[in-house]
């Protein structure tokens, strides 16, 4: 699929994308012109205005090409009950805010688990030709046959914290994120519409808990390699506690909600 | 005009006397009480649970420099201030310059150049001593005191028949007239004020690593009157100035052609020690509670050397001179202090005897409480009071009231509130003198050597007993036929072990936060820089308030004893894109 710039899919189209599915053929779109509020976004994640993209923003400029790769009729998976499980952000460069950029996105195959299985949405933002981020988003899926064989999870780093904040969570920022990212799915918007999804109250977005750390840290503008994996929801409203620290291989960090560990990941320079 | 400070160390213990508080978390299970490190911290202050930072003799020789600080003679072209630097001053300055109560009755409103040199001429014009050249400037404004503890004074001190209708009249008058229930808490608005200017001065030199000077501009803004022209450059608007703010004082900040001898690593240990300092209330094996752990139980042999009380008396005198302009022999002779310690002569009688005269008036308090307000509170009101009790306990090894008579004061052709001011800013010179010459050489395992405690308190009690039950000022029997005043009680401690942490918890966190003290602002709380007409938060943005504790970089953040920090504790930096901003340019 080749767009001028990203589509916008309606909210329909992802509910009721319905699937069982036993293989993830490629799937792939690209726009050859992406963009999007940089301004609107770091002000809700509470990023500093520069002139540069915040890291995270760059998966957003590519949502468009994302839905379109996972409501086409060959992906064979329903959305609705898919878990953001990692990130993984390769930043070659800093980018300026008025470079024009192009995206692209895809799947190709899936990993089996003991329940389901795992795929990797990958999102490209290139620069006149020249690819200067990518994000691999791994997304946990109940829909693939699992194996029922049970796996070690990775283990996170363990670091002295430098850093360490308290993030007071109002109950309406999952609809502030919504309005930024285009992202209202309904387990982050109010109680009753998480509830309806199995969710005691609204949880926030993984994307804005993963940029809101990046914004803590205050990483000089440049290369960057993100790994995280989101381990448990933050529920809205609720204080949640960050921190990070030196280790050998860059900067770890994690959120701990209600006193259990809800994120973890590493940052190295690139 | 004032004299050299030296800070001299302090002996230590014997090596099975040096102990340090060693707080941790409590393990799973167990109940937790103030001896144990708080679970987390979430709050915009840039103060945190801190730790002091040990000096060396020849740092702290340089540091002295600090406590006697004249005022700027001229400034030169110098950088614009960071915003990173603003907040850095107004972390040691606005929000810190005070004691445990942390009063919010203080804010401050910084201009930049232009409408500082605005400033300068309304001052001048008034025949004020203004600088030209500042590169921004504090005004420092100020209300009444008024915190939970007035509020229960508000019932305190009537007639049992007729209490309904003069605790109406009183609480009217408290709000639409910003009248007192005693002269002492009135006082104390002043007394603080004074703090806060002298701790403007330092502020200035350490957060800009010794190249800028204040020039304090206070003498002009101790009475009540109004300063309008500058009332309106700070944004005041009338319903702050019928809640009571006024101009307290104005300071003037800008480069210096002669830079402070204080090196930039030094100023941000001292920053960082600034922030470590607390009140310090028990003495080991004097005053713990029997529930407080060993260390608090065992008394230490130690003792605050007579040079370092002689020490804390100069900084003392010198900050009175600064800031009343009165030669050193008329402070002394204005200043009036006794020292009532169990090493002067009968010192253990009168201290009994102070104790005994606080705990009547209490008594008597609490007896004459207005019951219809009292019963139906669950007598919460009397328990307050009586819980007073604990904060009146004087203890440590030298002991000091301090005070003026306000004949004596009027006769030198000072303004009385003006010279309140000034004992509040001899008062933290002189605690500071204590506070720093106890992290001189401080060794592993130990808090500190040397603390102090500045209370209100004793003689906010005492002024209770004078003005409804007929009792004597605390100093009349000292300084007889003076018609004195007393206003600040100091307790000069050597010990090896701070306060529990809970007395921070008390201030930094909303849920321990005790009956009568408040919480430590943010500096959006605060503080405002003066922006195109406009007075914008300081640390409040897109989303955002401050999580950053100045001076971190020092890593001085109170942890257990195996090093694992309290979550939240050492805060999150800025960004440092704003950071380095500069507000004006």
């Amino acid at each position: 699929m080749e767009f001028e710039t990203p589509p916008t899919i309606p909210l329909w189209r992802t509910a009721v994308k319905r699937g069982k599915g036993t293989q993830i053929p490629r799937i792939e779109a690209s726009a050859r012109r992406v963009s999007g509020d940089a301004d609107a976004y770091a002000q809700v994640c509470g990023l500093p205005r520069t002139d540069v993209l915040p890291a995270c923003f760059p998966d957003l400029l590519c949502r468009g090409l994302q839905l379109s790769v996972l409501t086409d009729p060959a992906f064979p998976i329903g959305l609705m009950g898919i878990v953001h499980a990692r990130q993984r952000i390769e930043q070659r460069r800093a980018i300026r805010r008025d470079e024009p950029l192009s995206g692209r996105s895809w799947v190709e195959g899936h990993v089996v688990t003991r329940h389901g299985g795992e795929f990797d949405l990958h999102s490209e933002v290139c620069s006149g030709g020249e690819p200067v981020w990518h994000g691999v988003t791994t997304i946990s899926s109940r829909d693939l046959p699992g194996d029922g064989v049970k796996r070690d999870r990775p283990e996170p780093p363990t670091f002295v914290p430098g850093r360490s904040a308290a993030w007071s969570l109002p109950a309406d920022l999952g609809r502030r994120y919504a309005k930024v990212s285009g992202d209202v799915n309904p387990i982050h918007q109010y109680a009753w519409t998480a509830k309806l999804f199995g969710f005691k109250r609204a949880i926030i977005h993984g994307w804005w808990t993963l940029s809101r750390c990046l914004a803590e840290m205050d990483l000089a503008p440049g290369g960057l390699d993100v790994q995280a994996s989101f381990v448990a929801p933050v529920m809205l409203p609720s204080t949640a506690w960050f921190a990070s620290g030196p280790i050998a291989a860059g900067q770890a960090f994690e959120v701990r909600a209600v006193g259990k560990l809800a994120l973890h990941g590493v940052v190295r320079r690139a | 005009m004032q004299n050299p400070v030296t800070l001299i160390p302090i002996s230590l213990p014997p090596p099975e006397q040096r102990v340090s508080r060693a707080a941790r978390f409590a393990a799973e299970g167990e109940p937790r009480n103030r001896y144990h490190l708080p679970t987390g911290l979430d709050s915009p202050s840039p103060v945190g649970y801190r730790v002091r930072v040990p000096l060396s003799q020849a740092e702290a020789d340089l540091a002295a420099s600090l406590l006697s600080l004249e005022p700027p003679a001229a400034f030169v072209p110098g950088a614009a201030p960071t915003e990173g630097e603003l907040f850095d001053e107004a972390s040691i300055g606005v929000l810190t310059a005070r004691q445990s109560t942390n009063y919010r009755g203080q804010r401050q409103v910084t201009l930049g150049p232009a409408d500082s040199a605005k400033l300068a001429g309304i001052l001048r014009q008034a025949g004020h001593p203004a600088l030209d050249g500042a590169l921004y400037t504090h005004i420092a404004l100020t209300r009444p005191y008024r915190t939970p503890f007035t509020f229960l004074l508000t019932f305190i001190g009537h007639n049992p028949w007729i209490s309904p209708a003069s605790v109406a009249l009183r609480a009217w008058n408290k709000k639409f007239a910003h009248a007192d229930d005693i002269p002492t808490i009135g006082y104390l608005q002043h007394l603080h004020v004074g703090i806060w200017a002298d701790a403007v001065e330092r502020a200035a030199v350490i957060a800009s690593g010794g190249t800028r000077q204040a020039n304090v501009v206070l003498a002009p803004f101790a009475g009540r009157g109004r300063h309008e022209a500058i009332e309106a450059l700070a944004g005041l608007d009338s319903g702050a100035i019928a809640q009571g703010w006024r101009v307290a004082f104005v300071a003037q900040v800008g480069a210096v052609a002669d830079r402070s001898p204080i090196p930039p690593a030094l100023c941000r240990k001292l920053g960082a020690n600034l922030l470590a300092f607390r009140s310090e209330r028990i003495q080991p094996g004097v005053n713990a509670e029997e529930k407080a752990p060993p260390q608090y139980q065992a008394r230490q042999d130690m003792d605050v050397p007579q040079a370092l009380t002689e020490m804390a008396g100069r900084a003392g005198y010198n900050a009175f001179c600064r800031w009343t302009g009165v030669d050193r022999e008329a402070a002394k002779r204005l200043l009036l202090m006794e020292r009532v310690d169990v090493l002067t002569p009968n010192g253990k009688e009168r201290l009994r005897a102070v104790r005994t005269h606080l705990e009547d008036v209490t008594d008597t308090l609490v007896r004459r409480l207005p019951l219809w307000v009292d019963l139906p509170t669950g007598r919460a009101l009397s328990r307050n009071a009586a819980r007073g009790k604990k904060a009146f306990a004087l203890a440590g090894q030298r002991i000091y009231i301090g005070g003026l008579s306000r004949p004596e004061v009027e006769a030198a052709g000072l303004e009385f509130a003006h010279a309140v001011r000034a004992v509040g800013a001899a008062a933290s010179r002189g605690a500071l003198v204590c506070e720093l010459a106890g992290c001189i050489d401080l060794p592993a395992g130990c808090d500190l050597l040397s603390g102090i405690c500045l209370m209100a308190g004793p003689v906010n009690q005492n002024d209770i007993g004078k003005s409804f039950y007929g009792a004597r000022d605390l100093l009349a029997d000292a300084f007889p036929g003076r018609d004195p005043t007393s206003l600040l009680v100091w307790t000069l401690k050597a010990k090896t072990v701070a306060d529990p942490i809970g007395n921070e918890e008390q201030l930094m966190n909303a849920r321990q936060k005790g009956a009568l003290v408040d919480l430590r602002p943010g500096p959006a709380d605060v503080a405002a820089l003066r922006i195109a007409g406009r007075n914008v938060a300081m640390r409040q943005r897109d989303g955002r308030v401050n999580a950053e504790r100045a001076f971190s970089d020092l890593g001085n953040f109170a942890t257990d004893p195996g090093g694992v920090g309290i979550p939240g504790n050492a805060g999150s930096a800025w960004p440092e894109a704003w950071r380095a901003e500069h507000p004006w340019e």
